[in-house]
């Protein structure tokens, strides 16, 4: 190896001069991207707040990269006569392993996470720049950042120029923390002690030991030991501990410390004492680095850069010395650390590094520029800089731009200069036709592509003319790089500018066209911009359809319902020129028209009134929502009100509980409720379950609100569009404080606080029964109730007598029963899964009318009892009881008990559950376990003759999980009936039984306790009613494992989507690409869950998004026409449509905005306007130039939606049941036995005449996964996901459902029954029919045909026939 | 009107209303006009030729074990009884119990030797016609999202299955039937209920069309209810002219939906036909009801649905799903088998409720020609752990579970994937429900990567942005 060295060696000295020029482009200009780059983004700042630059003398690269040279460890080279000790501490088979036992610290921990250059074979070379290759030039160099000529010995000098440690002394923020460590005389004079006043410290000063004991002590041990290496030097050791004191107890800015004894061991020719005086240095440096990460100051915030001041020979004689004349000792190595510095580790293959760019460096660390104060100084180790660009790139945002602006001319698609181009991916990794790969993903610093666009190489600076690269730009470059040079597919075409597009520019109001032509109806603008597009167009607008035409569309488009006759009729022959205008006002005062378009709404915020997924399981309180939605259009709610309500109520109008249903927005979605609330928390199911349950919500807000799709970001940036994974992120993270519940409220905000109040007491007073000392006003009601309340359980008082129990049984042999004194019996053995006690008794009572059983607590048992399973808890499937003759054989006569009663019901496990006679339910009494419990069974039919019979009692026990007694007494009394269980323990009710002068104090406490807690329940039972919703909420009752977070999750940019791979951390925000906007949420407290929210319905709102107007006015105009003037309601980005109106749609989201953002004017505007009053006939020119009728050239002709043909056949057979709101009816039959997973609900067996059939389809109860088959058919929507527009489908299917479904088939039997009820004869009849349906009475040749099929198949099935019609299902 | 109640009558009158209309005149000119409801057709030309027409999906609800079925693993029977470390992860419910041996026969089966265990002997002979994937993988062990993964691709509701979008890309092969049929088990619906069929957002037309042989409206509103007294056979005929009548005295021109709504009950009027038609058994052999396992309550009704299977994709339904196991009851009668695989559990009942009536399709398809176009998918939400859970069952394992592929262009015999030595882990060449379903289209002449259709902002395919069509298993 020696030889190889020495060859190499020669190698690099011989290209050493094209080196150093090559170096020279090596040096970044990193000073000022340094600068530009910090002050850009704060979240690109260094980290550094302290440098520590640590030297050690004279260590070679060689042993720094390779380990112990085994040529030198022997006696002759290397001064060695114990080898065998010096082979087992460095010596091992590879250069890799050699240098890990020298330097474990270096290869350990800074090769893994900083950087180390110098292993000239793997390419990296680090050299001095001062040719003289000993120590005060290259300290000088290293400090001063330059080599100095006049610098050309060792001697005593006091160096002329200054050092980097110097210039930070004067440095007002950095004065008092800069010191200086190193174990050699000379060190004072080259950071010239007097001029700099830098604290320096060599072991030879003489400290104050009244100031500083510790440096005093070691001056002294410093004295004290014999020279080793003359008198200017002392041993590492004292250096190091006198640093590391330093370090500990004055956290310095800049520190710098250096080792002597390597060089010194060298030079004495004892390489086994140079070995470890470099693995002393080692483990000093690991010990100055743990001292920095240890302190809360430094932590994190600490650079280290590791260098030497000169290498040394390399064969066997010169490896003893360095300099001028010593071949090879002017190479180095250097080493950096710390939280700015990428972990790039061992450089391989890049350009040369020197040790002039030490002190730039640092100071660059520091945040200072110091070649702008000593010009003449290297530049700031490129690398060991932070990277210019810490922030996530986007290679659309921020990559492509800056490719077109530099290079695209010359390397895109006019030309390609050496083959090479910036616009193919493939092309721009694999670089051009003479110079190899261009980008080495991952390793910014090895990609050509970085050095020539920076100035790296000679003559291949990049762009060669024009503007430059900046060095923000070159950081780019270089974090894209780093980053894995992601550049996704979709991109390689080029986009340009992602915000240049149409709905992410400013709303603007665009000028009204003036339209000349007279014989043009124009309206209101409306008209205009649409008539302007139709002549551009070549199309004409078309004639106003006729007054039944437009009262049926009208009614239809507003109230979902269909007009009735005699409104039609008015309507027609109303003579006032404003008839039209009067109709769209008295519908748009309609409360139906709420109703309406709720159903709109509804469609796009997914509402649904099921989990959705496995277990479909309903939600009962949905329906406040859907309320919500329709008084909230009824009332014409200003548009950002409505949005702000719905994303945060809570937040931003706290002092209207009533508007909590609103809240139901982001809860309408599905729930994964197996995964989400079966799974424990942690595992990988439920943690992806959680990140979709908000990604549904991200999605749905952004699809609503803003019409864009931000879903794709959460796997990876938007493909086309300016969204990226930060926005969808920062969206998340808006909503990873809440979960989806059953959100309970008052909507009397003193009742509310009268509540809580309440509550709050009665949780105090459970803990404490002395929390809140009673006032004297309710002492006295406490005190009147108290009697009341005693008296009603003296009344109850029941003598009982236990019963002589002969023999107890269990269905399984490993029970065992025992008798203990107080007449009660504990069970014991191993208990079974389930179980049924069987006690057989004698009745000594000459008369019996009830049964008592008493569950004991014991020691002995599960958490004290009285149950034997783990919880304590018990399950009483049946109690059973039979009377036989006193010989056991004798068949025994069942003996029936009624009116279960017991001193406490588990929830959902009342007491009648014992005697229901289905063994699946059960009694039980957790979670009041401990406690001695009672029940009470009445026997139906008591009778005289019990005396001497014997009383068998059967205790079911079948629920299974060992759910048994473990202790019980059995009792009976004779009592009159009634006879109940008191509600009260009873060792309480004992104490009541007393008079009141036996009572003792503390019994008298207890009771009052006891009886403040009743009546303070009692008062809250007796409150009205809260009321719930099924909505988002960040405080609930946890169900099993769905639980509130704390406070609001913390969120990350996942890698890919995968929950498992998180990059940086995101707050809650909003999309950057509304660009007038901050899309970081200024939040003040950042755990408030709810000003989250609150921030992002105020971004949502504001003037300024133009998304949001945008969206809404188009989503009206789609339900309006069938079709938005954006065809993609809920996309306004690069997939989804142009719109075909662009002024119409920006001056309707002006006009809307600016005015109030009233949806009813907008109505009002629209459907006045003379665009929709058109006819829908066809128009042959028209259809050949616009066959999808984009232009509007005329009306279009809407086929029903599914809920409005369901309506419209209530409306025409006068069924209907218009009452408005509340719970949701179901029209079906709901068969719900096992409340766990998805009911069974039957749409074919359901009665069409019940009344919940007869509501209004926006009242039907809608399960997610069980739609009803006619609505289905009719494209009703899957509320799993958002409905931004609805099929119109045709098919057999839907045939069948119209044509045959029970409901249908029996609104046609209502509809005969009605015309024939309010018409008289066939004709008049079917007139009627017809008009109810069709809004116009049938032609001649109709009547006639539908005349006859009366007479032959009735009146029912002629109305069979018109619900069938075109004419029915359509809008002309 | 009962139709099971005479058929012939119900036929004939159905007959005669479809008489009056020209019907196959006006289906053809709709169709060359592409009125069929917009995207109803769906793309029209396959991307490349193609190896079958028709799909069958058989679908073991509950996360079939491939541990007792499938996937020997003789460390797995060596080592049982053993604690091994694994590392619970997804939606297992509880903590890793001791290795669990199969406590089922493990043998050879077939010219290709593929391991099979006794609970499944009559699927053990069809080996040599199945293609196996060894070590499938799901991104979930819980079953509604397991389901919807399997069905649709994706772990959330609302995406099209699969059967829909065979149905969007491939349109139909009759008039008279669905394209997309669902065959629950008679038991009761799957996890998701009628979603698990569902078209999502592709348009209404792609629905399976839930076909449930035991009721009186087989498919949702195919007659009209017995409670309609108003309703007879004259009626009915004398009713559907007049609105035929009616409807097309007032056609629009220039509006084909209108057109297309007479067509609409033609088509009705014909899928009245046909579904009892389909339903009757009568003609079917007792040999080839024997094959299905009539005659035995443990083996007949899913038989009963198999054999309805051949016969809708005989009569040119293009999607077939056949559903063994419901969701309803929770963890029984189902593939769910948490408490249980030992002989005499609900996990021998499910294999004996299946093997016969599959293997006796597999068989049935291919002695009538059928099975080289047609393709038999048999797949599970996912599968169960080596380790036991309580003493004698097995908890879900998304992480390998085993699926199988047969018929047309599919290489019979193969195997491909491996999982680790228990059968914990996808070990090699894991495939999941995206290669599964990029393969079956591949198979039926599309590129799953061009199979599109645009939702919400995204092109969405069934695929996502998976899936590799797995060469090795095709002939």
């Amino acid at each position: 190896m020696g030889e190889n060295l020495r060859r190499l060696t020669t190698f690099l000295v011989s290209t050493f001069h094209h080196l150093r020029r090559l170096s020279v482009g090596v040096w970044l200009a990193a000073i000022a991207s340094f600068l530009s780059v910090a002050e850009a983004s704060s979240s690109t700042a260094l980290q550094t707040r302290h440098v520590l630059l640590v030297m050690a003398d004279g260590v070679r690269w060689q042993e720094v990269f390779t380990g112990a040279e085994e040529q030198l460890i022997n006696k002759e080279s290397g001064g060695i006569t114990k080898t065998n000790e010096i082979r087992k501490a460095f010596w091992r088979d590879t250069p890799q392993a050699r240098r890990e036992a020298l330097m474990p610290f270096f290869w350990n921990t800074l090769a893994k996470e900083g950087q180390l250059y110098g292993n000239q074979f793997r390419g990296s070379i680090a050299h001095v720049t001062n040719g003289k290759n000993f120590s005060y030039p290259g300290y000088s160099e290293i400090l001063t950042g330059a080599a100095d000529p006049r610098i050309d010995s060792n001697a005593k000098k006091p160096n002329p120029n200054v050092t980097v440690l110097e210039w930070f002394q004067q440095k007002p923020a950095f004065r008092g923390r800069v010191a200086a460590f190193g174990n050699w005389e000379v060190i004072p004079y080259i950071i010239n002690r007097e001029r700099s006043g830098v604290p320096i410290w060599t072991g030879f000063e003489k400290s104050d030991p009244l100031k500083n004991p510790f440096l005093a002590s070691l001056e002294k041990l410093v004295g004290d030991h014999t020279p080793t290496w003359g008198t200017m030097m002392t041993h590492d050791t004292f250096i190091h501990a006198a640093a590391l004191q330093h370090l500990k107890t004055n956290k310095p800015r800049l520190m710098y410390v250096c080792y002597g004894e390597p060089d010194e061991w060298a030079h004495s020719g004892r390489y086994d004492h140079y070995l470890q005086s470099i693995h002393h240095f080692d483990r000093f440096v690991n010990e100055l680095w743990n001292a920095a990460q240890s302190d809360a100051e430094m932590r994190g915030h600490t650079s280290l850069l590791l260098i030497t001041d000169h290498g040394r020979g390399t064969n066997n004689v010169s490896w003893k010395n360095h300099g001028q004349n010593i071949q090879g000792s002017g190479f180095i190595w250097a080493a950096a650390l710390g939280p700015d510095t990428p972990a790039l580790g061992e450089r391989t293959n890049i350009a040369a590094v020197t040790q002039n760019q030490i002190a730039a460096t640092a100071a660059a660390l520091l945040g200072e520029d110091y070649r702008a104060a000593f010009p003449k100084a290297g530049a700031p180790v490129a690398d060991v800089l932070p990277k210019a660009t810490a922030q996530r790139i986007d290679f659309i945002r921020d990559i492509q731009p800056l490719f077109t602006q530099h290079c695209l001319s010359c390397h895109g698609p006019e030309k390609q200069k050496n083959g090479y181009r910036v616009d193919v991916k493939a092309v721009a990794i694999k670089g051009g036709d003479t110079h190899g790969t261009a980008i080495v993903p991952g390793k910014s610093a090895d990609s050509p592509l970085i050095r020539y666009v920076s100035g790296h190489v000679a003559d291949m600076l990049m762009p060669p003319k024009g503007a430059r690269l900046t060095e923000r730009e070159i950081g780019l470059l270089r974090a894209w790089i780093d980053q894995g040079a992601n550049w996704p597919d979709a991109a390689s075409v080029a986009i340009g500018n992602r915000l240049d597009w149409w709905s992410l520019k400013p709303l603007t109001r665009p000028t009204v066209p003036t339209i000349k032509d007279a014989k043009i109806r124009i309206q209101n603008p409306v008209d205009a911009f649409v008539v302007t597009k139709l002549k551009e167009k070549g199309l004409a607008q078309s004639p106003e359809a006729d007054r039944r035409t437009l009262i049926r569309r009208l009614s239809l488009d507003l109230l979902g319902l269909p007009p009735t006759p005699e409104r039609v009729e008015r309507f027609v022959k109303d003579a006032d020129p404003k008839a039209y205008e009067k109709l769209v006002d008295e519908l748009l005062a309609s409360p139906h028209y709420g109703e309406r378009w709720a159903r709109h709404w509804l469609d796009v915020v997914h509402y649904g009134e099921s989990n959705g997924f496995g277990m479909d399981r309903p939600r009962f309180q949905a329906w406040p929502y859907r309320d919500y939605v329709i008084a909230s259009l009824n009332a014409d709610k200003p548009y950002a009100r409505f949005v702000q309500e719905q994303l945060a109520s809570d937040a931003l109008f706290p002092a209207d509980p009533a508007l909590t249903p609103a809240l139901g927005f982001a809860a309408a979605g599905p729930f994964n409720q197996s995964a989400l609330v079966e799974q424990v928390d942690g595992t990988d199911c439920k943690r992806i379950a959680l990140n979709l349950d908000r990604d549904d919500m991200v999605a749905s807000t952004a699809s609503t609100f803003l019409s864009m799709t931000v879903h794709c970001a959460r796997c990876h940036e938007h493909k086309f569009d300016p969204i990226s994974q930060q926005d969808y992120y920062r969206l998340q993270a808006v909503f990873a404080g809440v979960g989806r519940t059953e959100r309970i409220f008052d909507t009397d905000p003193k009742l509310r606080v009268h509540r809580a109040g309440l509550r709050q007491k009665i949780a105090d007073l459970e803990k404490n029964s002395d929390a809140h000392p009673g006032t004297i006003v309710e002492s006295n009601a406490l005190a009147t109730a108290q009697v009341a309340w005693e008296k009603s359980f003296t009344a109850q008082a029941a003598s009982w007598t236990p019963l002589q129990i002969d023999r107890v049984e269990s269905t399984n042999s490993t029970t065992t029963f025992s008798k203990l004194d107080d007449g009660s019996w504990l069970v014991a053995g191993a208990a079974a899964d389930k179980d049924t006690y069987t006690i057989r008794a004698r009745i000594t009572l000459p008369k019996i009318t009830a049964l008592r059983l008493e569950v004991l607590p014991d020691d002995r048992l599960p958490m004290r009892g009285p149950g034997r399973q783990d919880n304590g808890n018990l399950h009483l499937s049946e109690f059973r009881a039979s009377l036989t003759g006193a010989v056991e054989t004798e068949k025994s006569k069942p003996l029936p008990l009624r009116n279960a009663s017991a001193d406490f019901n588990q929830v959902g496990w009342g007491i009648e559950r014992a005697l229901d006679g289905k063994p699946e339910t059960a009694w039980g009494i957790y979670p009041q376990i401990a406690k001695p419990h009672h029940a009470v069974f009445e026997i139906t039919s008591p009778s005289t003759a019990t005396n001497g019979v014997t009383l068998v009692i059967h205790l079911d026990q079948l629920h299974g999980q060992q759910h048994l007694i473990g202790r019980f007494r059995l009792s009976a009394t004779d009592k009159p009936q009634p006879v109940r269980a008191p509600t009260l323990p009873l060792d309480l009710l004992a104490q009541l039984a007393r008079p009141e002068s036996e009572r003792t104090v503390a019994h008298r406490k207890k009771l009052f306790d006891t009886h403040r807690l009743v009546f303070l329940k009692e008062q809250l039972a007796q409150l009205p009613a809260e009321q719930r919703v099924w909505a988002i909420a960040s405080d609930f009752a946890p169900v099993r494992n769905y639980k509130p977070t704390k406070e609001p999750a913390a969120i990350a940019v996942l890698q890919r989507g995968n929950i498992n791979q998180p990059l940086a951390p995101v707050g809650p925000g909003a999309l950057a690409a509304v660009s007038a906007l901050p899309f970081e949420f200024a939040i003040p407290n950042i755990k408030d869950e709810s000003a989250r929210r609150g921030a992002l319905a105020r971004w949502i709102t504001s003037p300024e998004n133009m998304l949001t107007w945008r969206s809404i006015v188009n989503r009206v105009w789609h339900w309006h026409f069938g079709r938005g003037l954006v065809e993609t309601p809920n996309d306004f980005g690069r997939m989804g449509s142009l719109p075909t109106h662009p002024e119409l749609l920006d001056w309707l989201a002006v006009e809307f905005r600016d005015g109030g953002g009233s949806l009813k004017q907008l109505h009002k505007l629209i459907v006045t306007s003379a665009t929709y009053r058109q006819t829908s006939t066809h128009q042959e020119i028209a259809a050949r130039l616009d066959s999808d009728n984009r232009f509007l050239s005329r009306m279009n002709r809407p086929r029903l939606d599914a809920e409005t043909v369901r309506d419209g056949l209530l409306a025409a057979s006068g069924k209907i049941d218009l009452t408005m709101g509340g719970p949701s009816a179901m029209q079906f039959k709901f068969d719900d036995p096992n409340k766990e997973v998805s009911p069974r609900i039957d749409y074919a067996g359901f009665d069409p005449d019940s009344p919940p059939s007869y509501r209004r389809s926006i009242y039907r109860f809608l399960f997610r996964n069980l739609n009803d088959p006619l609505l289905e058919a009719l494209d009703a929507v899957d509320p799993s996901l958002s409905t931004p527009k609805r099929n119109a489908t045709i098919t057999p299917l839907q045939a069948l459902s119209l044509w045959n479904n029970r409901f249908v088939l029996r609104q046609c039997e209502h509809l005969a029954a009605r015309v024939e009820r309010e018409a008289i004869g066939i004709d008049a009849q079917i007139a009627r029919a017809f008009h109810l349906l069709c809004a116009r009475a049938p032609t001649p040749d109709e009547a006639a045909l539908l005349t006859d099929h009366a007479r032959r198949h009735g009146l029912a099935h002629t109305c069979r026939v018109l619900v069938n019609l075109n004419e029915f299902l359509f809008v002309n | 009107m009962k139709p099971a109640s005479n058929p012939l009558n119900r036929r004939e009158f159905v007959s005669q209303i479809g008489s009056g209309f020209g019907s196959v005149a006006l289906a053809a000119l709709l169709q060359e006009q592409g009125l069929l409801a917009a995207g109803a057709t769906g793309t029209t030309t396959t991307h490349h030729r193609p190896r079958a027409k028709q799909v069958i999906q058989l679908f073991m609800l509950g996360g079939a074990s491939q541990c007792d079925t499938f996937d020997y693993k003789p460390e797995l029977q060596r080592r049982g009884g053993e604690k091994v470390n694994f590392t619970v992860t997804g939606g297992t419910q509880a903590s890793a119990g001791p290795l669990l041996k199969s406590p089922w026969e493990w043998r050879q089966h077939g010219k290709c030797g593929r391991w099979v265990t006794n609970a499944l002997p009559h699927l053990a002979g069809c080996v040599d016609d199945m293609a196996f994937l060894m070590a499938m993988n799901a991104p979930t062990s819980e079953h509604s999202a397991g389901q919807t993964m399997q069905t649709s691709g994706f772990v959330v509701p609302g995406f099209p299955t699969v059967g829909a979008w065979v149905s969007y890309a491939l349109g139909k092969l009759t008039d008279n039937l669905p394209v997309f049929v669902a065959l629950p088990d008679p038991v009761g619906l799957p996890w998701t209920g009628k979603a698990a069929w569902t078209n999502g957002f592709l348009p209404a037309l792609h629905q399976g069309t839930m076909l449930n042989p035991a009721a009186e409206n087989p498919v949702p509103d195919l007659f009209a209810p017995k409670s309609a007294g108003f309703v007879n056979a004259g009626s009915e005929r004398d009713g559907l002219e007049l609105l035929a009548k009616l409807n097309r005295a007032r056609l629009q021109p220039g509006d084909s939906r209108l057109e297309a709504r007479i067509a609409s009950y033609e088509l009705a009027a014909r899928m009245q036909l046909a579904v009892p038609e389909v339903l009757d058994l009568h003609g079917e052999t007792a040999a080839t009801k024997q094959l299905y396992g009539f005659g035995d309550a443990k083996t007949e009704p899913l038989g009963r649905n198999c054999l309805i299977a051949r016969r809708l994709v005989e009569r040119g339904v293009r999607f077939v799903q056949l559903w063994c196991g419901s969701g309803l009851a929770g963890a029984s009668g189902n593939w769910d088998n948490h408490g249980d695989i030992t002989p005499g559990s609900d996990f021998e009942k499910m294999c004996v409720r299946s093997d016969k009536p599959i293997a006796g399709l597999l068989k049935d398809l291919k002695s009538r020609g059928l099975l080289d176009e047609t393709i038999v998918l048999w797949t599970t939400e996912f599968g169960r752990t080596p380790y036991s859970q309580g003493t004698k069952g097995r908890d879900h394992n998304g992480n390998t579970f085993v699926s199988w592929m047969a018929g047309g262009g599919i290489k019979g015999g193969t195997t491909y994937g491996e999982s680790d030595e228990f059968s914990f882990k996808a070990a090699r060449n894991t495939t999941m429900c995206y290669d599964q379903h990029a393969t079956l289209l591949h198979l039926l002449g599309f590129d799953h990567e061009r199979l599109a259709f645009r939702h919400n902002g995204a092109d969405r395919r069934l695929t996502d942005v998976h899936g590799h069509v797995i060469k090795e298993i095709l002939a």
